[in-house]
């Protein structure tokens, strides 16, 4: 049966489902025209794999170890969407990639990643299986075995872009030391300092969900934000709103819970 | 045949269904539902078993093409391949519980994974001498605060100062810091709904 404490969450969802495919039909039909930002971190992940090619260095990319939660950790995803993109432009240029994984599940979702890359660049045979490598399943071994790549093979770019709680510094340090360009991103507040201290661009959140989009124009992706900024104005009355019954002495929380 | 089987749309198709049964499980309570999505989760559970197999193939795999090929360093490839053939030999005859292999973890991998976790103090030190180097407004803001914050709350200096900066370090964890990450993760999770549809949908595509 239905669990009726959850209707106001379960309206909430699909309000943001129908404003985001709502905001993605719109455009394709050209009754809006939206356009993206310009976000310096997404911009520098083409400026990184232009520099690598520039070098003649491989590109290194991993998704980070996670706290161990594997592929339960909801930062993967877009990880391993940036991967794909990384992928693309890294077969375009026609240079090496190294990925590196700290959990065994994601070696054929990551090998996915970048096949489906390779196709969407037009060159399909840029693709070898030693472009993705399993290193370990404990965090501080996968760390040194992804340091220990970035010191023998030195890329010339490193992305550090998925899951990442305590390896970032140990991954990020040694790469800052050689002078690779290094961008990251993660949604773990606890890493997310580490990574400003010590990269040259850091996807903060949000960020790593547009890469697509960015790179794409696609119509419907780009609609979809007009979806997105929908929802977010929700959220943000429904905040205000809470405020004002807050100091009224009233709980939004509760009363929206009980309806 | 395999054309058919590995065709984007079966993926899809599949990866839509699993996600719409685990969504509908967390609103409704119906036997059928939960039990499946269950079985969706314990096939999850099984396949990463298998993955530490297919990790532990595909690294053997990685670094005998290595030592064949005398390529990079050959020779530490050498002792890799002995650790994990001795260690998996221990675990899978005297089992993981035994002492000699409680012996290996304890000992040799655990002081191993301290001595590396100990770099991050290290790695701390120089990353924040890098990012306190002012050289705008926002470095400068940065470092007044940590300044205040690093005094206020992880050393006795502050108080012994005044008791005002422990305060202040604490209304600015308490209050901007906890406002600003709050603001940031409730933007995301609504950009995280908005992607799992695309994913969902197939329009999530490379660069």
């Amino acid at each position: 049966m239905f669990k009726t404490y959850l209707t106001v969450p379960l309206l909430l969802l699909l309000s943001y489902i129908i404003a985001t495919l709502a905001g993605a039909e719109l455009t394709k039909r050209g009754r809006l025209k939206p356009t993206l930002r310009r976000l310096p971190a997404i911009d520098a992940i083409e400026e990184a794999v232009n520099r690598s090619t520039e070098m003649g260095r491989p590109v290194h990319y991993t998704v980070g170890f996670g706290g161990g939660r594997g592929v339960n950790e909801p930062g993967l995803i877009p990880g391993l969407g940036i991967l794909q993109n990384v992928a693309t432009l890294c077969a375009r240029n026609n240079i090496p990639l190294i990925h590196t994984c700290g959990f065994g599940e994601l070696m054929p979702i990551a090998d996915e990643a970048i096949r489906e890359g390779a196709v969407l660049s037009g060159n399909p045979e840029w693709y070898r299986p030693e472009y993705n490598r399993f290193i370990s399943q404990e965090v501080y071994s996968y760390a040194l075995g992804v340091v220990n790549i970035i010191e023998n093979e030195k890329p010339g770019a490193s992305f550090l872009i998925g899951n990442v709680w305590g390896e970032a510094l140990i991954i990020t340090e040694p790469a800052a030391a050689q002078g690779i360009m290094q961008v990251s991103g993660c949604r773990t507040f606890s890493a997310m300092p580490f990574l400003i201290a010590s990269c040259d661009y850091v996807l903060i959140l949000s960020e790593m969900y547009n890469v697509s989009a960015y790179y794409t124009k696609d119509e419907m992706l780009v609609g979809s934000y007009l979806g997105t900024d929908t929802a977010q104005l929700i959220t943000v009355i429904l905040l205000i709103l809470g405020f004002v019954l807050a100091l009224s002495g009233q709980d939004l929380f509760k009363i929206l819970t009980k309806w | 045949m395999s054309g058919i089987i590995k065709s984007r749309e079966i993926v899809l198709g599949l990866t839509l269904l699993c996600a719409i049964i685990m969504a509908v499980n967390y609103y409704v309570s119906v036997q059928v539902i939960s039990t499946t999505a269950s079985t969706i989760v314990s096939w999850g559970v099984i396949i990463s078993a298998f993955s530490v197999i297919l990790g532990a193939i595909i690294t053997i795999r990685f670094h005998l093409g290595r030592i064949q090929k005398k390529r990079g360093d050959w020779l530490w490839s050498i002792w890799l391949i002995i650790s994990i053939i001795v260690v998996y030999t221990i675990g899978i005859t005297f089992t993981a519980t035994s002492y000699i292999y409680q012996w290996i973890i304890i000992n040799v991998l655990s002081g191993l994974s301290e001595t590396v976790y100990s770099l991050v103090g290290l790695f701390a030190i120089t990353a924040a001498y890098r990012s306190f180097r002012i050289r705008n407004t926002d470095a400068g803001i940065l470092f007044a605060v940590a300044t205040i914050v690093i005094i206020g709350q992880n050393i006795p200096i502050g108080e012994m100062i005044s008791p005002v900066i422990p305060a202040f370090a604490k209304w600015i964890l308490d209050y901007p810091n906890v406002a600003a990450n709050t603001a940031v993760v409730m933007a995301e999770l609504v950009v995280a709904t908005a992607y799992s549809i695309r994913l969902l949908i197939g329009r999530e595509r490379g660069a």
